[in-house]
């Protein structure tokens, strides 16, 4: 049996770590949550040389053991704590050649652990281009340790970082600096106090503000023969231990770095003076969303226009296959034309995460939080809601638990209720859908209306939640202060590797996760469609045959008939028209109504709800947009999906709080139903009069 | 198939589906809540 070691991979943020992940364990990964909360964890396998197997956990990214964040709590929990079955028998701390500085005061802490440690230098393919040169064996010397010098980019390096890893067993443990020279009295005590434990753990035990593990913060200040310090004594110890590290890692990189800066050939400081300017980045950001929204329509047209025909067809050959009956209605009429209304979206979604998965690689997301920082900054909100807010286009639920390192409370809270209002990837289908039906096709400038329109959209999105921010932040009276930092990452081409997982997990994420619930509302709502109380659902066809009787209609408009009459008394036709008047004047029918109702689970199931509501007792080879196309309104006539009904339909959608998991996760975090509850009253009120004025004025 | 299987798949069907209803926005079984989210997509809002 093959021999399995525990790998943790550790690095600051933007060192390349996930793609050192990537490259070591390919496909062989997933994505979970430590338990109990809620940071991702990551871990793959990667088989090694001599029939050795790596479990490979790639560790949220920290700057220090100096724990601020939930993030960072998870490394250094799994760091001290032995008998976590994650334990590693070797840490692998990945750096950036360019920041090596920085990046090696968390590779000294861990190298005082006393766990052996694998320096991992990445990107070295940018040494020519920063005139950068390393001594590696002076290094390796001087921090004890092996270095492996990559380039995940070329990749280059990563066998030998698999070889280095194979043979941990000769990788040293022994610290490479005594952190106990900065007060060697008190940590004499200290060892003195606790002979067998680790006098490194010891001392990050007693600085940080959580308790770890079964080494107890409470219980080694109950020891009366070892007295601890103040707690600004021991902020002013952790300086001074900071300070001896950068001394330290100074002298080291004094001998083992040259940086010859006449052979540096960057463009970062030009393309950073654009791309961040105050007239010219908001343009470039401009135009690069236009591109993108235009892409997304231009690329995904031809593989929809395929998936929605391919749905039709399959909904037809299981009728004909099939012997006639119930489960053969609900195959065909309930669950294919359902999943049909997810599968359909994969391309536009795919794209859409292609492109901010590009962004995000090359740098380029972090200059765009820079620019917006200047203009959130205007509406109460810091710089760091930037994220959340732009996270919030995938999902609203994570984007949410991103305020969390947020320190001012209210800024936290004024983005938890404002993040809702970003276009999230489950409303883009209902916009898609939409407006395929009620904006032309046209072009302006070579730029297509509808995809205008859908970027009119997320700017909307985008307005409503800082306008709600800029009320808010007069409204609560709440004082905090807060500050904003934010790394700028070099600019890179993105890892052809990482943005295609990228968009493998998010779509994949998005059709099943969005899939099963669609797949159960389809089940329900067929049944409900099919099913109905009373002498009028159950004598449809004699009560339809007798009405018309004298009309002499077709057999397929007869059919028609029976089928209409059949849903407009079912279960879910009663529900519908007894909604109807509250809705109707926003141009909607009691089939929009029910699709609304429902599409609070998720919104996305708005269109699953269409889907298959049309397609009950409807015989034809159709596609969904052909069947919304067609539908009449009972009372105005016309198209019921005309520009006023879309236009009220978009907005309704661009500012209701249509998600039912959105409001759990903001009652978890703001821990108490008065903001979930005030979010949902304000926003659907909102939505609906915005809507109501829409359809009434566009009419 | 006979119809009386047809419509006891149907129904079977019908009970899964308001089952799964259930359990993912009325009833939550208290394990699973602490696993919310993250980027794996399981964050509860799909």
């Amino acid at each position: 049996m093959s021999k399995q070691i525990n790998v943790a991979l550790i690095g600051n943020p933007n060192t390349g770590k996930t793609s050192v992940f990537n490259a070591l364990t390919g496909l062989n990964q997933k994505v979970g949550n430590y338990p109990g909360i809620t940071v991702e964890k990551k871990e793959g396998i990667c088989k090694l040389p001599r029939g050795v197997k790596a479990h490979i956990i790639d560790l949220p990214g920290t700057y220090s053991l100096n724990a601020s964040s939930l993030d960072e709590n998870v490394v250094i929990e799994l760091l001290l704590n032995k008998n976590d079955k994650d334990f590693p028998d070797i840490a692998v701390v990945v750096s950036d050649v360019e920041n090596l500085k920085r990046n090696l005061l968390l590779f000294t802490q861990i190298k005082d652990l006393e766990i052996p440690t694998i320096l991992v230098i990445n990107m070295s393919d940018r040494m020519r281009y920063k005139g950068i040169s390393l001594d590696i064996a002076y290094l390796e010397a001087k921090l004890n340790t092996k270095i492996a010098l990559i380039s995940t980019r070329k990749n280059k390096g990563i066998s030998e970082l698999k070889e280095l890893i194979s043979n941990y067993k000769d990788i040293s443990s022994t610290p490479c600096m005594n952190a106990s020279e900065i007060d060697p009295g008190y940590f004499d005590n200290l060892r003195k106090a606790f002979p067998n434990q680790l006098l490194y753990k010891l001392w990050l035990v007693i600085t940080q503000d959580v308790n770890f593990g079964k080494t107890d913060r409470n219980e080694m200040e109950a020891i009366s023969s070892f007295k601890t310090k103040t707690k600004s004594d021991l902020k002013r110890l952790q300086q001074k231990e900071t300070i001896k590290r950068y001394q330290f890692i100074n002298e080291v990189l004094k001998g083992g770095q040259t940086i010859d800066l006449k052979n540096a050939k960057d463009l970062r400081i030009q393309f950073d003076r654009i791309l961040t300017h105050k007239v010219w980045g908001y343009v470039i950001f401009g135009i690069i969303l236009l591109t993108i929204f235009q892409a997304i329509y231009d690329w995904s047209s031809v593989p929809m226009d395929f998936i929605d025909s391919a749905f039709a067809s399959l909904s037809e050959w299981v009728k004909q296959i099939m012997p006639q009956g119930a489960f053969t209605n609900l195959l065909a009429e309930g669950i294919i034309p359902g999943l049909g209304g997810i599968v359909i979206f994969i391309p536009q979604i795919a794209f859409l995460f292609l492109f901010i998965s590009v962004l995000e690689e090359s740098g380029y997301m972090s200059r765009v939080v820079f620019l917006m920082d200047r203009i959130m900054r205007r509406f109460g909100l810091s710089g760091k809601s930037v994220v959340p807010l732009i996270s919030g286009t995938a999902c609203a639920i994570p984007a949410i638990m991103a305020t969390r390192n947020i320190e001012s409370w209210k800024e936290r809270l004024i983005t938890i209720l404002v993040t809702p209002f970003t276009t999230c990837s489950a409303r883009l289908p209902v916009y898609l859908i939409i407006i395929s039906l009620v904006i032309p096709e046209g072009r302006f400038i070579g730029l297509s209306y509808q995809a205008l329109t859908l970027m009119l959209l997320y700017l909307i999105g985008f307005g409503a939640a800082i306008v709600s921010a800029y009320i808010l932040n007069k409204i609560l009276k709440i004082k905090s202060k807060t500050f904003f930092v934010v790394e700028m990452p070099n600019y890179k081409l993105p890892m052809f590797k990482n943005v295609a997982l990228t968009v493998l997990e998010k779509t994949k994420s998005f059709v099943f996760g969005a899939g099963k619930i669609i797949l159960a509302i389809s089940i329900v709502l067929w049944f409900l469609a099919s099913y109905g109380p009373g002498e009028e659902f159950n004598n449809a066809e004699s009560i339809v045959k007798t009405q018309y009787a004298s009309q002499h209609l077709s057999e397929d408009e007869i059919h028609q008939k029976i089928a209409s009459h059949k849903l407009e008394h079912s279960f879910i036709g009663i529900t519908g028209r007894a909604i109807e008047p509250t809705i109707r004047p926003l141009g909607y029918d009691w089939k929009i109504g029910i699709a609304i109702v429902s599409s609070f689970a998720a919104r996305e199931v708005f269109v699953g709800t269409l889907a298959t509501i049309y397609s009950v007792g409807n015989n034809d080879e159709d596609t969904i947009k052909n069947r919304m196309a067609s539908e009449i309104n009972p009372i105005l006539g016309g198209p019921l999906f005309n520009f006023a009904s879309g236009i009220s339909l978009l907005l309704f959608y661009a500012f209701a709080m249509q998600c039912m998991s959105t409001l759990a996760i903001v009652k978890r975090e703001t821990n108490s139903w008065k903001w979930p509850t005030l979010q949902l009253i304000i926003m659907s009120a909102f939505a609906y009069i915005v809507a109501l004025i829409a359809f009434q004025f566009l009419k | 198939m006979n119809p009386i299987i047809q419509n006891i798949l149907v129904f079977t069907a019908l009970a899964l589906a308001i089952g799964f209803i259930v359990r993912k926005f009325i009833w939550k079984p208290k394990s699973k809540t602490t696993k919310a989210c993250g980027t794996d997509g399981n964050c509860g809002c799909h």
